[in-house]
């Protein structure tokens, strides 16, 4: 039964695609968009099911769907793996899908390309199945490339606007780089292990030398920081908001951007062979924690401000990886899912009531006029900035918590103060956008209103779940979650921390985060010409931040540019000497071609005749006569027959 | 030798299918005759009911595993031949509710072309069954009698005539062959049936029979140096005639070549080894670089045929259980691809009137549908995952790797990569040239419901080729003591100098 189930959770979104995909056009909108939410509701239920079923008899299971390729060495089989990591991943993916699905159905109402939308998003949610249920590399890296393509048809939705087609392209290019890595990771485990399953490679895995684990890990990594938006592949994510906010919301916040962080998991006996690939992931979760928090200080785009901080959350995660707390990444995986795609959403409510306006410095005083959006956005704002008792309190703290308690001061110092700068930016954000006085276009206020209850629904379930959610991870280290995936999450080395140092360290969080309130409220709303004149004062460094530490720019000057030049001189080449070639051979395969066509029309046919019939008119007036040929054609098998006696004859003694 | 014949109801019972197809062909003559006003399409859809239900029959006995041996073993029904008999059975019906609309070219006799081709079936049939000498010869020469008519049908057009005479006098020529084969071998060995020659010793005598009954099956399936018929046939003959052709009877043949070669040459092995490499070679590398110059569709069908028994030889020549169980899934892939090509073929010489390449232009244009089910066929004959003939080619490659035959895979590739040249060549008129004339085409139904069903095969076993693998594997049991063949076979001193 629950085999069964499995099967169909990646199958009803399939369904929805191929219906919507194929006759989208020939039934209303209303059709189409039941059609999608109603089929990741399905799927959401049977992975309840599941759940319940893994709850209660703890063994996972093993799904073959169907056999595909087998050969030799080689096996591959479309088939599922659920287990408790699993379980976790497809709660977050269809559940928090569901929700913004239904979402979304208010806020693309009267989009053109309505029904495109819905497949492309089910397209998606079928992908990040196959993505966190394989049970090998291959239906993984499906997975992986499949939410990838849907990533860039779903940034570049709005294809007409010319930002948002390059968004999508430069998503797709630097994904590749991450895909490339990721390749290699998958070629050297079948070079190693003989197999692309995780639990025979797992099996094997203590077979494997340090180097190569090394190797493995870092290739690995590679993967997960193009998927996952970390140093230095991050620069997709920010543009990436250029799709609609729905999509932000799902692929670049509660789901695809975490593949990287589930696919780290998934490895970690690999990772866990090697310090050096251990200390690299650490190294560069804490480095995007802090430097993308740093840039969200200053933006003014209120989905790039979210942007920033879901690189800086990955961050975290990442992080968490690389000190060996898997469960808390996980964790902290499935509260971000919680609070940041409420906090995208309620964004989306704010830019649908302001008809558009995504500029924190157009808006200003909606407190009121949008109670419920606001009152949603200050509980993800709380939850991220990680004030107890929300979710985002619980799962950061256990990062930063051992962190210290496992001797890594410095990742500890970098999380710490990403973490003040997390909250002072949500904060401001919070007060620029609905505290004070209103800054809004004329015509963008007239019609400032709450959005319909299609939308606000899902809202108000993410916000449950953002101020609930931290607990199944209570008390910190011995929760239920903890439990839940210690079969595979690995559990802790032993020593656990004294109740007075976790408590210290839960204290001077909630320190830290309130500090960044304070200091958000002193600077916008107690002493409002505070950060100009900061600004003013520190030009250059808010310039840089403003401008993202120039990293676009650099990575034009030293790639893009270079890389252009490069194909243009590629492309010189390809034509002139390349194409060249390509023609000279293709005309060399014409001439063959020709030239056997004309070897059986002149020679063999002539030479049959000058033995057969002694001249070479007859030929041709047995060709006019039309069945003359026949004598050849018999000829050629005689002559073939020969040959054929002959080979035997050479190669046996007979 | 004396046969002593008692036909008990169970014998009668594995006879079957054939006997229903022989009533059934009994009532398509009559009916045709009593019935002058009749409709062509009504007796094509008589013919089809009588396929479907023999079909049925085969299916049912696949599955309730009836199998079992006839007239002293010259006759055997086992999952091998009901494989074959259905594929002869599944591309007939194909072939026949394609030719509905080409029927109105036919000045004469419509109706007996129904009889025909299911009479050649039948004979295919038996073929499938085949486990003698005796009983291959004359279900060769009974299935192929009914082809000599069927190819020179259009009796008003040369091309067709000429196509019947060449064929009819090449044919004549192969059953000679085939009858000087037979006698070699019976004089060397003094046996019939397969299963009585395993042991024969080789002797010159013996491998000169063979080489010729080889040829003979050769000619059949339109294997290189035994292949000059094929292009001209194909090219006159009515086109549902050539897609039965390119199918029907290559099945057939390969049934008898795996019997023969499988069960009664074990101790050839060696010998046809090098035969089989040899011709596989030369197929595939003739097929591909000469069919580049085609401009006729049906030339170029006739030729990318060619190459691609030369991959089925692959198959055969690894001696292998998995080779085999390869090449009994190549056979269906191709069936599903090249059938499909060729209906798309008789919808557009129906619509166009040509068959010419140039006429292709702009085909995407005038006709989505058509020049889409022809790139899909075209790309599975190529060999593009995710569809079916990429996962033929990738069984068939395989089971020779682990044979270690990497000359023929060598030679293979390359000519994977030659073919895609000119199928492509045919995909670019379809798609960027412009066309001459833009009007619509129109595609009847039955030509459609033959695409559908070719398109379906060729998509679903791509994707989900594991019923089909399952099928094939279980279909030739009888091989499974080939899995591995150096523990069953004697390994001669002199080693097959293209192993690796």
């Amino acid at each position: 039964m629950t085999d069964l189930l499995i099967k169909l959770i990646p199958l009803f979104p399939l369904l929805a695609v191929i219906l919507n995909g194929l006759v989208g056009r020939r039934y209303s909108h209303e059709v189409a968009h039941r059609l999608a939410w109603g089929s990741v509701g399905l799927s959401f239920l049977c992975t309840i099911s599941v759940f319940v079923d893994i709850l209660r008899t703890g063994t996972p299971h093993e799904v073959i769907a169907y056999q595909w390729i087998f050969g030799g060495d080689l096996t591959i089989n479309l088939a599922y793996l659920v287990d408790p990591l699993t379980c976790i991943m497809l709660l977050v993916v269809t559940g928090v899908g569901f929700l913004i699905h239904v979402y979304s159905v208010g806020y693309m109402h009267g989009e053109e390309g309505f029904t495109r939308f819905f497949t492309y998003m089910n397209l998606f949610m079928v992908s990040m199945l196959l993505l966190v249920m394989g049970n090998n590399y291959v239906v993984l890296f499906i997975g992986w490339e499949g939410v990838g393509l849907c990533s860039y048809l779903l940034i570049g939705y709005y294809y007409d606007k010319v930002s948002a087609a390059k968004a999508a392209s430069k998503a797709f290019v630097v994904n590749r780089i991450g895909d490339a890595g990721f390749l290699l990771a998958i070629f050297l485990i079948f070079i190693n292990f003989k197999t692309l399953d995780y639990t025979k490679v797992f099996a094997q895995v203590s077979e494997l030398s340090p180097e190569m684990a090394t190797a493995i890990a870092l290739c690995l990594l590679v993967g997960a920081v193009g998927k996952s938006a970390q140093l230095p592949l991050y620069t997709w994510l920010p543009d990436a908001m250029e799709g609609p906010t729905p999509v932000s919301a799902l692929i670049h916040a509660a789901t695809m951007v975490t593949a990287g962080v589930y696919m780290i998991v998934r490895n970690h006996a690999i990772f866990d062979l090697s310090t050096t690939a251990m200390t690299v992931v650490g190294i560069i979760g804490g480095l995007t924690a802090l430097f993308a928090a740093t840039i969200g200080l200053v933006q003014t785009d209120i989905k790039r401000v979210l942007a920033y901080s879901t690189v800086s959350q990955l961050g975290y995660m990442i992080l968490g990886c690389g000190i060996g707390a898997y469960t808390a990444a996980i964790f902290h995986l499935m509260t971000h899912a919680f609070f940041k795609a409420l906090l995208f959403l309620s964004a989306g409510s704010v830019i649908h009531a302001l008809s558009g306006e995504q500029d924190i410095r157009k808006m200003g005083g909606l407190s009121s006029k949008i109670p419920w959006t606001y009152r949603l956005f200050l509980v993800g704002t709380i939850a991220i900035a990680g004030i107890p008792p929300l979710a985002g309190f619980w799962s950061k703290d256990e990062i930063l918590a051992h962190a210290f308690t496992h001797d890594h001061y410095l990742l500890y110092g970098m999380a710490a103060i990403g973490a003040f700068l997390t909250s002072f930016y949500m904060f401001r954000l919070i007060y620029l956008t609905f505290y004070g006085a209103s800054r809004m276009d004329h015509h963008a206020e007239e019609h400032v209103h709450e959005s319909s209850t299609v939308m606000v629904g899902p809202l108000m379930a993410l916000g449950v779940l953002s101020i609930l959610g931290g607990f199944m991870g209570f008390p910190p280290e011995h929760g239920w979650i903890h439990e839940f995936l210690a079969p595979v999450a690995g559990v802790g080395e032993g020593h656990d921390a004294s109740t007075g140092l976790v408590l210290t360290l839960m204290m001077i969080a909630t320190g830290i985060a309130l500090l960044g309130w304070g200091l958000a409220h002193y600077f916008y709303s107690v002493n409002s010409s505070m950060p100009d004149r900061l600004a003013a004062q520190f030009q250059a460094a808010y310039a840089t931040l403003l401008n993202k530490y120039y990293v676009d720019e650099l990575y034009d000057l030293i790639w893009v540019e270079p890389l252009k030049k490069l194909g243009y001189l590629l492309d010189w080449f390809d034509r002139n000497v390349i194409d060249g070639l390509v023609r000279a051979v293709a005309q060399l395969a014409d001439l063959a071609a020709a030239g056997s066509t004309w070897l059986e029309k002149y020679v063999i046919y002539s030479g049959l005749n000058v033995i057969g019939y002694g001249n070479h008119l007859a030929a041709r007036q047995w060709r006019q006569l039309q069945s003359g040929m026949v004598h050849h054609y018999a000829a050629i098998i005689v002559a073939g027959l020969f040959l054929l006696a002959v080979i035997i004859q050479l190669f046996m003694q007979l | 030798m004396t046969f002593a014949l008692t036909i008990s109801p169970s014998d009668l019972l594995l006879l079957l299918p054939e006997i229903l197809l022989t009533l059934w062909l009994c009532l398509i003559l009559i009916i045709d005759f009593s019935f002058p006003r009749l409709r062509n399409e009504q007796l094509a859809f008589f013919s089809i009911a009588g396929l479907a239900a023999t079909l049925g029959c085969l299916a049912w006995f696949d599955i309730a595993d009836i199998t079992g041996s006839l007239f002293g073993n010259m006759f055997v029904l086992d999952g091998m031949a009901l494989f074959f008999k259905m594929f002869i059975v599944g591309s007939t019906i194909l072939v026949v509710l394609s030719s509905i609309d080409f029927i109105h070219r036919f000045k004469f006799f419509r109706g007996e072309f129904y009889f025909l081709v299911v009479m050649s079936a039948l004979g295919m049939m038996f073929m499938a069954s085949a486990n003698d000498l005796l009983s291959v010869f004359v279900a060769l020469e009974f299935s192929t009698l009914g082809l000599y008519v069927l190819v020179s049908y259009l009796r008003e057009d040369m091309a067709s005539n000429e196509a019947g005479v060449k064929f009819f006098i090449l044919g004549i020529f192969a059953a000679a062959l085939l009858a000087y084969g037979i006698s070699l071998v019976y004089g060397e060995t003094g046996k019939l049936v397969f299963s009585d020659m395993t042991s024969a010793q080789a002797t010159p005598g013996l491998a000169i029979g063979f080489l010729l009954i080889f040829a003979a099956l050769g000619f059949k399936i339109g294997a290189v140096p035994f292949h000059s018929w094929i292009p001209d046939t194909y090219h006159g003959s009515p086109t549902p005639v050539t897609a039965f052709l390119s199918i029907a009877p290559k099945g057939a043949a390969f049934a008898i070549l795996l019997r023969m070669f499988f069960v009664s040459l074990a101790t050839f092995k060696p010998v046809w080894i090098l035969l089989l490499v040899a011709t596989s070679i030369l197929s595939m590398t003739y097929g591909n670089i000469v069919a580049i110059a085609q401009k006729n569709m049906k030339r170029l069908l006739a030729y990318s045929g060619i190459a691609q028994i030369g991959n089925v030889l692959i198959g055969l020549a690894t001696g292998t259980k998995m080779g085999s169980d390869a090449m009994l899934f190549y056979l269906l892939t191709y069936l599903f691809a090249n059938l499909g090509a060729f209906a798309v073929v008789i919808a557009v010489s129906e619509a166009i009137g040509s068959d010419e390449i140039n006429d292709y232009s702009g085909l995407g244009r005038r006709s989505p549908f058509l020049a889409f089910s022809m790139l899909i066929f075209l790309l599975s004959l190529a060999g593009v995952p995710p569809l079916a003939g990429f996962i033929g080619k990738l069984y068939i490659f395989v089971a020779a790797v682990k044979e270690g035959l990497y000359l023929l895979i060598t030679v293979g590739l390359i000519n994977v990569v030659i073919s895609m040249y000119y199928y492509l060549i045919v995909v670019k008129k379809m798609y960027v040239t412009e066309p001459h004339d833009r009007s619509p085409l129109k595609v009847s139904g039955s030509i459609k419901a033959v695409v559908y069903v070719c398109l379906a095969g060729t998509l679903a076993i791509g994707i989900y080729p594991q019923p089909v693998t399952d099928w094939v594997v279980s279909a030739i049991m009888m091989f499974s003591q080939l899995a591995d063949p150096t523990a069953s076979l004697p390994v001669p001193p002199a080693v097959v100098p293209f192993g690796g």
